[in-house]
């Protein structure tokens, strides 16, 4: 993986990276959200190459993402929320990913989901939130 | 909601859950608890076009 840029921008931390393999890139980026010691992570992709019309996810990226976001709840002692709106916003797919990602990766991750639908305004909505045991 | 999608988000629940996950599901949520999600989705997508737009 190529650290392209990790800084904080107006506050915001962030990790602007590139794949070895597809050269896919990516910008994990944290926000504080209302809760203290809480920062709402997205995985936005920037460039995504596809091949024969399918995007092909890189094998280091998931343990890169893992990693990433046990080093940033360690070193900053907070937890990490994200949410998905399963209608609509196709790329956030991915971002559910980390759940399966992290629980497989690492056992020290604790995770509460909570889901709210409503047929009338087509949500089914996800909210994760995520600590270290 | 079609079809695809309740699959597959159907199947993620049960994976999440059989996996020892704690989920609660609000199938009644009241008016603000809406609009809080409304909020949250414009939010999320106007971040997101904020950083593409930062990188084309």
């Amino acid at each position: 993986m190529e650290i392209i840029e990790e800084t904080v921008a107006l506050g915001v931390p962030f990790c602007h990276f590139r794949t070895l393999e597809k050269r896919n890139q990516y910008n994990l980026t944290y926000t504080k959200t209302a809760t203290p010691n809480q920062y709402e992570v997205h995985l936005i992709p920037l460039v995504i190459h596809q091949v024969n019309g399918k995007t092909i996810y890189d094998k280091d990226l998931r343990p890169f993402v893992c990693d990433k976001l046990i080093d940033f709840m360690t070193r900053n002692e907070c937890s990490l929320y994200f949410n998905i709106n399963c209608i609509g916003l196709s790329n956030e797919f991915l971002v559910w990913k980390f759940l399966r990602w992290l629980r497989l990766y690492k056992e020290e991750i604790n995770c509460d989901v909570k889901i709210t639908e409503d047929n009338s305004n087509s949500i089914r909505f996800f909210e994760f939130f995520i600590n270290l045991k | 909601m079609n079809e695809k999608t309740l699959y597959k988000t159907n199947d993620f629940v049960s994976f999440i859950q059989k996996s020892g996950i704690s989920v609660s599901i609000d199938k009644a949520p009241d008016s603000s608890t809406i609009e809080r999600i409304k909020k949250l989705i414009a939010k999320k997508r106007a971040f997101f076009e904020f950083q593409k737009s930062l990188f084309n």
